[in-house]
């Protein structure tokens, strides 16, 4: 109901903007035009990413191997298709997980205040201590490598920011009159949270979110690239990366593509973040 | 008698997607040297925008589109920006209404107000700051040479617009403007500021603009006084003649509405809402809330009348 | 210096104090909860008898409750000690110093480069906004922040050193091997070029809107004077945003030299981690929480100096 109106009348005006929605839609484009192969990868793929040929090791992009072959002569565009669902599975994978402890705890946190907020927060705030990548390095350091432990490893360093973001917004919204008005009017808490504070959070937290796919993959394809996320013979963009490290010198080609995809793919994320951003918290001019 | 400023024909209209807001429209003003010139209306009629647009200040999507503004016989108009720079803030300054957002927070006043004698002087820097800090003595900030290393925040109110008014006095220019000087002020500090503004603007020779929706602050320091509603100018007149005779229903109105606390009677208002200046009525744009108005205000936006020697009004029905 | 400088002063160095402890104390604790014993490590491969086993632990103090061993390597901490490495028989400390010099002149130029290209960019941009160089330094502002830094470093590695044979690809020579450190800092420069560019742009477009920037061309100041009081007020949101980015910042330095095998910090940490010498990993990882820590310490800093308001209140 209250969510439901407000969605209208923010599409309505993001229709109506001129230059963010432009930006958002070529984002959403481009993310789409990645959702698309990922779904059909089975389809587009020409051979399987996992089958190794070693006649054909090392060869550069050809006509029978659009992206050339890697070391053990798996064909590298093949590979790059099915990296597409790998990236796809762990960004939104990593996003859920935050959206889904971050936000609640967040709102429950500002709302019951005292000392149960107090310690969150201080927890939070030492975790926001060490910057991203190294705590997850960290983290997968001490839990082993592995695709798993690489998306738990940056899901809790990226907790923290969403947590402080939505607590800032929701501290900031509970001092306002109408939310006095509310208690006033005998609202029970929950429906004050969820009728009108949520709404309020609600556009922050989606452009925060639409950001943290675009540095989710770029993590994620860190930690691959220094062997510590994705294993091989997985076909993650990050991982072959890692294994294009080796060879740079002679193949180049293992490392362009799928770096260009992953720069694509995040820029497409970001242009979508960025683009919502300016949609959704227009900066008002006098 | 010099003029010092004749606004023609002004026009100021604001650029929003399809709608075109007229703040300024069609307004004629002229101040004589020396003269205190009062300029009263709602809020919203246009006012401060006629102010910034003196100035050649109006923000986009704000644009001048026609008329002439004649600044000592020379149009504003037709200058360019930087022949624009050496005139604002020497010959011709803007005192704004809320000190607290017009000063640079992170810059010391003093140096502030020095900024504006060294950009239009060839004054050394402490030839400026022993000028400051007379000036601000004579304003009534206490202790001036400490206060002239204050920050904004440290200041009140009162002092900050003292500080305002300073930067606007500073080089002696021939037109001050002062854009609701008092409104953001307690009351007790606006009589003040008010005396201030007497002493140290008019005293000195300067002409004044001094634009508000308070009619009683007019009456005590206007030579002439201009009405505005909703971007046009609808009446003005010498102050006597204005107080005791006026013309305009809108006027006439506004100063009953004036409360008394001599007089007892019930709070007089002006029925309706201020206007929406994109979607003004054709014809007269008081209309609505007129309690003259007739048939013949919906032709046309009536043309100018003196009614009494020095004492015009734009309406039909006088 | 006023009294409220001095106190604001103590108390960031107390805050700052205590964070760098309480990532020690996280970190150690994540480490004791690794599976596997560092001395089965050591010794995988090798028959070892069972007493050797012992000693060995008792060297490393292995066999006392966790607490204790925190607190002793707390006390290393304070004299300078991060502990031995658990492979290799060396100093914790002394490994990463030995590793200083690599990552230290790549930290700094891309720095350097960073900021003196974002900074007049930004502020280019914010006075032409939305005309073609804006949109156009925009757009390559997003780009840059897209490519992860290491794909960067691999691709001008590709490029030239492979195609155009210009420069090497790996190794480092001291602070003055241009030849060396081209490509690296650029590389990492290049990355947070564009988000400061993007940043400082927006603040100032946001400062320009002010009513004080009105009031200064009312009073005709001369447009110059104008934009730098501008700028310089524009700073303080940037620096807020600026101690987060360090963070990254420097991670990302640790990648770029890991790429380009310059034998830094990073190559260190990563390989640390790959043979699970927990010691190694725990040192650096401090290390780079204080170099974190006394970075954001020194913007807090920087903030009181630009902006006189906050010197007279306390926190955010």
């Amino acid at each position: 109901m209250v969510l439901k109106r407000f969605f209208t009348k923010k599409l309505k005006k993001s229709l109506s903007g001129f230059k963010s929605s432009n930006i958002a839609l070529i984002g959403a484009c481009i993310i789409l035009f990645f959702a698309v192969i990922a779904l059909f990868a089975p389809v587009i793929a020409p051979y399987d990413p996992y089958e190794t040929n070693l006649e054909e090791t090392y060869q550069a992009p050809s006509r029978s191997h659009l992206f050339g072959t890697d070391h053990v002569g798996r064909d590298i565009f093949s590979r790059v298709i099915y990296g597409t669902r790998i990236a796809f599975g762990i960004t939104l994978l990593v996003v859920a997980i935050e959206l889904v402890i971050s936000v609640p705890l967040a709102l429950i946190s500002t709302y019951i205040g005292g000392v149960f907020d107090e310690v969150v927060m201080r927890i939070m705030d030492v975790i926001i201590s060490i910057p991203h990548l190294l705590l997850a390095i960290v983290i997968v350091a001490l839990m082993g490598p592995g695709m798993r432990n690489a998306i738990i490893a940056i899901s809790i360093s990226y907790m923290p920011m969403l947590a402080r973001l939505v607590r800032s917004v929701s501290l900031s919204i509970k001092e306002e009159p109408y939310i006095e008005a509310c208690h006033v009017l005998g609202f029970g808490s929950p429906r004050i949270v969820f009728s009108h504070i949520l709404p309020n959070i609600v556009s922050v937290i989606i452009v925060q979110l639409s950001l943290d796919l675009g540095y989710a993959l770029i993590d994620m394809a860190s930690l691959s690239f220094l062997g510590l996320g994705v294993q091989p013979p997985r076909a993650s963009w990050g991982a072959m990366l890692s294994l294009g490290k080796t060879y740079l010198l002679h193949s180049p080609w293992m490392t362009i593509f799928p770096g260009i995809c992953i720069a694509l793919l995040v820029f497409g994320f970001n242009l979508f973040g960025i683009g919502l951003g300016d949609i959704l918290n227009p900066r008002s001019r006098k | 008698m010099n003029t010092t400023l004749q606004i023609n024909k002004l026009c100021a209209n604001f650029y929003l997607g399809k709608k075109i807001i007229r703040a300024v429209d069609n307004v004629d003003l002229r101040i004589d040297e020396g003269e205190t010139i009062g300029l009263a209306g709602e809020s919203g009629c246009g006012k401060s925008t006629l102010a910034r647009a003196i100035m050649r200040l109006v923000p986009p999507p704000g644009k001048i589109d026609s008329g002439e503004i004649l600044f000592r016989e020379k149009d504003l108009l037709n200058l360019t920006e930087n022949e624009l720079m050496t005139i604002r803030g020497r010959d011709l300054s803007l005192i704004f209404q809320d000190p607290s957002t017009y000063l640079n927070p992170t810059v010391p006043i003093g140096r502030q107000i020095c900024d504006v004698v060294t950009a239009h002087f060839s004054d050394s820097y402490k030839e400026a700051q022993n000028k400051v800090i007379k000036l601000l003595g004579d304003l009534g900030i206490p202790e001036p040479v400490h206060r002239f290393n204050n920050y904004p925040h440290e200041m009140s109110g009162g002092m900050k617009q003292r500080v305002l008014i300073a930067m606007a006095v500073c080089c002696n220019p021939g037109l001050i403007i002062a854009d609701e000087p008092t409104t953001a002020l307690d009351v007790t500090i606006q009589r003040q500021i008010l005396e201030l503004i007497k002493k140290n603007v008019m005293h000195r020779g300067s002409s004044l603009l001094f634009i508000t929706h308070d009619l009683s602050i007019l009456a005590e320091i206007c030579d002439r006084i201009y009405t505005m509603y909703a971007g046009r100018v609808v009446e003005t007149g010498r102050a006597k003649d204005f107080f005791l005779s006026p013309l305009h229903p809108y006027t006439k109105k506004l100063l009953q509405a004036i409360p008394r606390h001599d007089v007892k009677k019930p709070l007089v208002e002006i029925p309706g809402s201020p206007p929406q200046l994109d979607n003004l009525p054709q014809g007269c744009s008081f209309y609505p809330r007129c309690e003259k108005r007739s048939d013949i205000c919906l032709t046309a936006f009536p043309e100018p009348r003196e009614i009494e020697p020095d004492h015009w009004v734009w309406c039909y029905n006088v | 210096m006023s009294t409220e400088f001095i106190v604001f002063f103590i108390r960031r160095i107390i805050t700052a104090v205590l964070t760098v402890i309480a990532v020690s104390l996280v970190i150690f604790l994540l480490l004791q909860a690794a599976p596997g014993d560092p001395v089965t490590t050591m010794t995988a491969g090798h028959k070892v008898p069972q007493e050797r086993i012992d000693t060995i632990r008792e060297q490393l103090n292995l066999d006392k409750p966790v607490y204790v061993q925190y607190l002793m390597w707390l006390k290393g901490f304070f004299q300078g000690d991060f502990g031995m490495s658990f492979i290799k028989d060396v100093k914790v400390t002394k490994l990463i110093v030995e590793r200083l010099p690599v990552s230290l002149p790549i930290v700094f130029y891309s720095g350097l480069l960073t900021v003196v290209i974002a900074l007049p960019a930004g502020a280019a941009a914010a006075f032409r906004e939305k005309s073609i160089l804006d949109n156009v330094l925009i757009t390559f502002s997003i780009i840059t922040a897209s490519i992860p830094v290491f794909f960067i470093g691999l691709l001008f590695i590709i490029i030239f050193s492979l195609w155009l044979g210009w420069l090497p690809p790996i190794g480092l020579n001291g602070w003055f091997d241009v030849d060396h450190l081209v490509l690296p800092c650029v590389a990492l420069s290049l990355t947070f070029m564009g988000l400061l560019f993007r940043m400082v742009r927006s603040s100032m477009i946001e400062e320009l809107q002010k009513d004080y920037v009105v009031k200064a061309r009312a009073m005709g100041l001369p447009k110059k004077k104008i934009a730098m009081r501008v700028f310089k007020n524009s700073l303080t949101p940037v620096l807020t945003v600026s101690a987060f980015i360090i963070g990254s910042y420097i991670v990302s330095a640790v990648l770029v030299e890991y790429v380009f095998g310059l034998g830094g910090i990073g190559s260190l940490l990563v390989n640390a981690t790959l043979t699970q010498d927990y010691p190694i990993v725990l040192g650096v990882t401090v290390f780079i929480s204080i170099v974190f820590v006394v970075s954001n310490f020194i913007v807090d800093l920087l903030y009181g100096v630009i902006d006189p308001r906050i010197r007279y209140t306390s926190r955010k």
